[in-house]
């Protein structure tokens, strides 16, 4: 976990961290544009209990007008940027905890929409289940890779 | 000289003990940083799954999947037949709602359904609804259900809404069931339908004693529908399968009130649809009927 350099994170984090961002932009763009096109697009089985569509076509699916997917592009673009090498070699406390305050909203978001999902719509898409997993191991390689330069 | 010796040595020592400290608490440190936050959001997931399967889940009527020839059958009624069967049976109307914003999701109309499982009536207007939407979208995930064994009209057949989805080009629809079969809680209204049919499904729309009442469904705020427009007695004794055969025929005691309320709420939503699409609201019942709404 721990490298030579005062600081630093641990080598591997910067590179997991821009690949979970990357990997959660990419299917938050899927999600955003079967949103708009015809949500039953999307390649998910249709159980019942697993249900994309009835989700994402939930009066919950939307925030302030927009899908909730696009709120997820947003989030994941900041990530993308905030995880960049460039941007973990910064030992600048002020990126450090931009990145892990936005970690942390994103993880009070994933629960609410668990909460959402199982409470409300009774459904689970697992698309958008894909999405919490990648949120929540963003916020777990965020601590880690903060815990050094904000602890040391 | 030993004695001084001796006493570097234990500076020495003290200093690497005091170090390793240090290196012990800073790891504790950090170990509590990413631990912590990372255990208390596994925990309240937790307690969500563990709520979510010993509470309110596992039914003990869970409704099945619909037979495909069925649904196919329900969703599927030849515009001929519709046509046949004619305006719904007297009496039978959409309220006009006045001075409310029009009811949209994405840039389309939207039509808001709430119902339970456990009621009977919504069970009788679920047919009707399904034939009209089926109109102008597409159902999936429709599940065969009945009403309450204990209520008036037990074991009503019909399909729930619960794990549905409905996806058009022309309209948006909300549908939820707030209750099982057992009367159990289901799904919930999210706060702002919450709040609107708290104003509609009310006075001047409904009488002060119907306030509330279910099913009730809001035509993109234009018009709305409280109750049940055709009684459940229809369906006494029969099954998905035999209701939906009956469809087919505009003539039957199940087949025109079901077709025939199915034109007027087709009239109704093709109001919020500028006609369209134009095979459908071109119908000459639905035309006729839509003059009458108009007429309101």
């Amino acid at each position: 976990m721990a490298t030579d350099d005062p600081g630093q994170p641990a080598r591997w984090v910067p590179p997991a961290g821009t690949v979970l961002a990357l990997t959660g932009l990419a299917i938050s763009i899927y999600l955003t544009i079967a949103h708009y096109t015809d949500p039953r697009t999307l390649a998910c089985p249709d159980t019942g209990a697993l249900d994309c569509a009835k989700v994402t076509t939930s009066a919950e699916s939307m925030v302030l007008g927009l899908p909730v997917a696009v709120y997820g592009l947003l989030f994941f673009g900041a990530m993308a940027l905030l995880n960049l090498p460039a941007a973990w070699r910064r030992q600048d406390v002020r990126l450090t905890v931009a990145r892990l305050a936005a970690a942390g909203v994103g993880v009070v978001t994933v629960l609410y929409l668990v909460y959402v999902e199982l409470f409300r719509v009774n459904a689970i898409c697992l698309w958008c289940t894909g999405v919490h997993v990648v949120v929540f191991a963003l916020f777990a390689v965020t601590l880690i890779g903060s815990s050094k330069t904000l602890v040391d | 000289m030993s004695g001084a010796k001796e006493r570097r040595r234990r500076v020495e020592e003290m200093r690497q003990e005091q170090s390793r400290r240090r290196a012990d608490a800073v790891r504790r440190r950090r170990m509590t940083m990413v631990g912590a936050p990372i255990a208390a959001v596994v925990l309240v997931l937790g307690v969500m799954v563990v709520i979510k399967l010993s509470g309110t889940g596992a039914p003990a009527e869970v409704p099945k999947a619909a037979a495909g020839s069925t649904v196919a059958k329900l969703t599927g009624v030849p515009a001929q037949t519709l046509i046949k069967a004619g305006p719904p049976p007297d009496g039978t109307r959409l309220l006009p709602v006045s001075g409310e914003p029009p009811l949209e999701q994405d840039g389309k109309p939207r039509i808001l359904y709430l119902g339970a499982e456990y009621c009977p009536y919504c069970a009788a207007q679920r047919w009707p609804l399904i034939v009209a939407l089926s109109r102008f979208g597409t159902f999936t995930g429709l599940q065969e259900s009945r009403s309450s064994a204990t209520d008036v009209f037990p074991n009503t057949a019909t399909f729930t809404f619960r794990s549905a989805s409905y996806a058009s080009p022309y309209l948006a629809f909300t549908a939820v069931e707030t209750q099982d079969a057992e009367g159990r809680p289901l799904q919930r209204l999210n706060d702002a339908d919450a709040a609107l049919v708290g104003k509609l499904n009310a006075p001047p729309y409904t009488p002060e004693e119907s306030r509330g009442s279910i099913p009730f469904i809001d035509f993109g705020n234009r018009y709305l529908t409280t109750g049940a427009s055709l009684s459940p007695q229809l369906f006494d004794g029969l099954d998905h399968a035999q209701i939906a055969d009956r469809l087919a025929d505009p003539a039957d005691a199940i087949g025109k009130p079901v077709s025939g309320i199915a034109n007027l709420m087709t009239a109704g939503i093709c109001a919020l649809t500028a006609n369209q699409p134009a095979d459908v609201c071109g119908d000459p019942v639905v035309k006729s009927l839509g003059e009458g709404l108009n007429g309101n």
